[in-house]
């Protein structure tokens, strides 16, 4: 759990909250927890809806490879993931 | 590997639609944007009816369906398995002639070891309507090879047809001691020694039993050829009864008749025959 919280500080600034959204990202995309709903998704962006809030996930060639009971991979390119209000 | 059915839907926001599926606790595979109102999305093929049944009274039309993973793989084959059964078929027909022995020949100077030969096969796993296996055939060869004089066998498959090839070693005559002689009266016609010392020279009268060729000293062998020109007489009251005798002695020797003259003297016939009579030692 820690290693997420650190991972989630470092993309999404101090002031993220990782009990919102857990999520880890590499070089090939990103694996999403606790995600509600997919808000809707392109190749270059992906706004994905986590209880009263939004993640915003742009990048390039993305494609949504599972969204299976809250957990969401996103694969592609990932340049930025930051936190936006629903 | 999961085995996946994927869709392609159209409609107003289709992320709507995949809302809904994860309302219905359905996991979504692969989605994507394939235009404006439309995405595409795998679901796992346990889920495909549940699919039907959200989008059925819904704004969303499903516009294709089709297979992905293993269960895609499955389709594929499944959907051809005629094809696959009558390849399958094609190559089995194509390799069995290969595997089966449609026919056995024999061949070589011992053919007349095929009844035998067939019999050592048929031991050994290999008969007229059989498979074919090559370590079988191995062993036949060797059952083969120890047959009488056979000196060499050899085992081909050459389409359903097996071949079967023995040769014989050839006989050679033992070696004779002792010296060359004449086998009858008459004159050295030819000459050809090879071994030995030879006594007489062309031309030179000899009679019967005379040596021609002796051993050299030290030496117990003798390996020479040579052909005696020779003549008979014969006499009788026609020409047939005076050609009778000397025509018979020169048969007897395997002689070659070079000529042949027959005279009248007062009632009776005379007849001479002129022949060539060869003799060889240990060639």
């Amino acid at each position: 759990m820690r290693l997420w919280r650190e991972i989630a500080k470092q993309l999404a600034g101090e002031d993220a909250e990782p009990s919102d959204v857990l999520f880890a990202v590499s070089a090939q995309g990103g694996y999403f927890e606790s995600v509600r709903e997919i808000v809707s998704f392109s190749a270059e962006e992906v706004l994905l809806s986590v209880r009263k809030k939004q993640w915003r996930i742009v990048g390039r060639g993305l494609r949504i490879e599972k969204f299976v009971e809250g957990d969401v991979l996103v694969l592609g390119e990932i340049f930025s993931i930051e936190r936006t209000q629903a | 590997m999961k085995s996946l059915v994927c869709f392609q839907i159209e409609g107003l926001a289709p992320e709507n639609a995949v809302s809904r599926l994860k309302r219905a606790q359905i996991g979504v595979y692969r989605l994507q944007k394939t235009g404006k109102n439309r995405l595409t999305f795998c679901v796992e093929r346990k889920n495909r009816e549940k699919v039907f049944t959200i989008f059925r009274q819904s704004c969303y039309n499903i516009l294709d369906e089709r297979p992905y993973g293993a269960y895609a793989f499955v389709r594929f084959f499944r959907s051809r398995l005629g094809l696959w059964l009558g390849a399958l078929l094609f190559l089995a027909v194509g390799a069995l002639p290969d595997r089966l022995v449609m026919r056995i020949d024999t061949a070589g100077t011992g053919a007349y070891y095929r009844e035998q030969a067939l019999a050592i096969l048929a031991e050994n796993g290999i008969a007229v309507g059989g498979l074919y296996r090559k370590r079988n055939a191995q062993t036949a060869q060797l059952s083969l090879l120890a047959l009488p004089d056979v000196e060499y066998c050899s085992l081909q498959k050459q389409g359903g047809a097996l071949r079967v090839e023995i040769r014989i070693a050839p006989s050679r005559p033992a070696v004779e001691a002792g010296e060359l002689t004449a086998p009858c009266a008459g004159k050295v016609y030819s000459l050809s020694p090879i071994r030995g010392e030879v006594l007489v020279a062309l031309g030179d009268e000899v009679e019967k039993g005379q040596a021609l060729v002796v051993p050299e000293q030290g030496d117990s062998l003798v390996s020479a050829g040579v052909r005696l020109y020779c003549t008979a007489q014969g006499r009788g009251q026609t020409e047939e009864e005076a050609l009778a005798r000397p025509l018979l002695a020169a048969a007897e020797l395997g002689a070659e008749i070079v000529g042949k003259k027959v005279e009248k003297t007062g009632r009776e016939f005379t007849a001479c025959v002129e022949y060539l009579v060869g003799a060889t030692k240990n060639i």
